[in-house]
């Protein structure tokens, strides 16, 4: 558990302490999983902090499920004949990205 | 192994479908301006088998059209001659290659299905591009791969080997027929479409989706489809027949000036529109 500023706070990480407005009321649930959306929105309400789970793991490619793990490997494999094609690994790279944002969308951190 | 002339082993086969009296009508009438919705209609009812499956996909999410269509007329002018001839080509396709089940490895549900996708992103490439034939860029990618269900019917013994050397080797699919048969489905796929009079620039993409450049003239348009089969399978949609990944045409991917943003973009595009398009897929299977 930490305390990240929401100037630093990323998309996919984990809310575990539900925030609260000036008066109380709960703006964010402990459990809810961050979107740029919703960081947007913190900011614009003047919240200053979230508390977040793993904030150094969250949103990075080491911090994977095991669907998104498989996936990943699959990817290698597929791609093992193309490696320095330019063209092929931009492919690549997209597609990494694109399962790992994805995940991160569906809540499976 | 001696490799047989493709038109020589074609023309052996003499049960080698041919297009329903239906579709080819349909296809004849939808090439003319003067046809009317009606006329369309006419023909369509012929086989009542084929108005219950257009009806059925017309009121689909796939159109997403509001409102209930209830007959072919009216489904006709809703959807429009392209898309009309498009779902009667596809169901006889289909429903010839379905009543001879390959009894080999190849796994048609997952053909299907990537069939399917290359379609929808075609179509999202298309679009993207500012063309306005949307709809016949959508059978372009339909039916790029139809070569592999004629082999997987009428070689079924050849193929069965084609698709065992390409788990073997991990090789392409395409490399496996060269090398054991001395062709590849693209060759195949054009060589009947051409036979059953399909539009010549679905013949050609089904002809040159491998390799763009040779198209010539007509390459941006094979190059869609070239692209969307690529991309469906980098993102692993469907199956192909094989699981590695063959290189984007160099040309082809200047041309559409894509980078790795337009590719994610693209790529959620594809999930929304394919998952709309399950209706379809149970159209063909």
């Amino acid at each position: 558990m930490e305390m990240v500023n929401i100037d630093d706070a990323k998309e996919g990480m984990i809310v575990i302490e539900e925030v609260l407005n000036e008066q109380g009321n709960v703006l964010v649930k402990a459990g809810t999983i961050l979107t740029e959306d919703l960081i947007r929105n913190l900011k614009s309400l003047g919240i200053s902090g979230v508390c977040v789970e793993n904030a150094e793991k969250s949103n990075g490619p080491d911090n994977i499920s095991p669907a998104e793990s498989i996936e990943l490997k699959e990817l290698e494999y597929k791609f093992s004949d193309v490696r320095g094609n330019a063209i092929m690994e931009e492919l690549m790279a997209a597609v990494k990205e694109y399962i790992t944002e994805k995940g991160s969308r569906n809540g499976t951190y | 192994m001696e490799h047989i002339n493709l038109e020589n082993r074609l023309a052996k086969i003499i049960d080698l479908p041919t297009l329903s009296v239906v579709a080819n009508n349909i296809i004849q009438i939808t090439q003319s301006p003067k046809s009317s919705a009606l006329e369309v209609g006419k023909y369509i009812s012929q086989d009542q088998a084929l108005v219950s499956r257009i009806l059925r996909i017309a009121n689909s999410t796939f159109y997403g059209f509001p409102g209930k269509i209830t007959t072919i007329p009216h489904a006709v002018v809703i959807l429009g001659f392209t898309n009309i001839r498009n779902l009667v080509l596809t169901a006889s396709i289909s429903k010839m290659f379905s009543s001879k089940g390959g009894d080999g490895d190849f796994d048609r549900e997952g053909f299907w299905k990537h069939s399917v996708a290359c379609g929808v992103t075609s179509k999202l490439i298309a679009k993207r591009l500012g063309l306005k034939n949307l709809e016949e860029v959508f059978i372009w990618g339909l039916l790029h791969d139809i070569g592999k269900l004629v082999l997987d019917t009428y070689f079924n013994e050849e193929f069965t080997r084609v698709v065992c050397l390409v788990k073997e080797k991990e090789i392409l699919l395409r490399d496996a027929e060269q090398e054991l048969l001395g062709f590849d489905h693209a060759a195949v796929g054009a060589n009947v479409a051409d036979r059953w009079n399909l539009p010549p620039a679905l013949i050609k993409v089904i002809r040159f989706h491998h390799n763009p450049t040779q198209a010539n003239e007509t390459m941006r348009m094979v190059a869609i489809v070239h692209l969307a089969d690529v991309l469906c399978r980098a993102i692993g949609i469907g199956n192909g027949g094989d699981s590695k990944i063959p290189c984007i045409n160099e040309e082809s991917w200047k041309l559409f000036r894509l980078n790795k943003r337009t590719i994610k973009r693209l790529f959620s595009e594809m999930e929304r529109e394919i998952a709309n398009a399950k209706a379809l897929l149970a159209f063909v299977k």
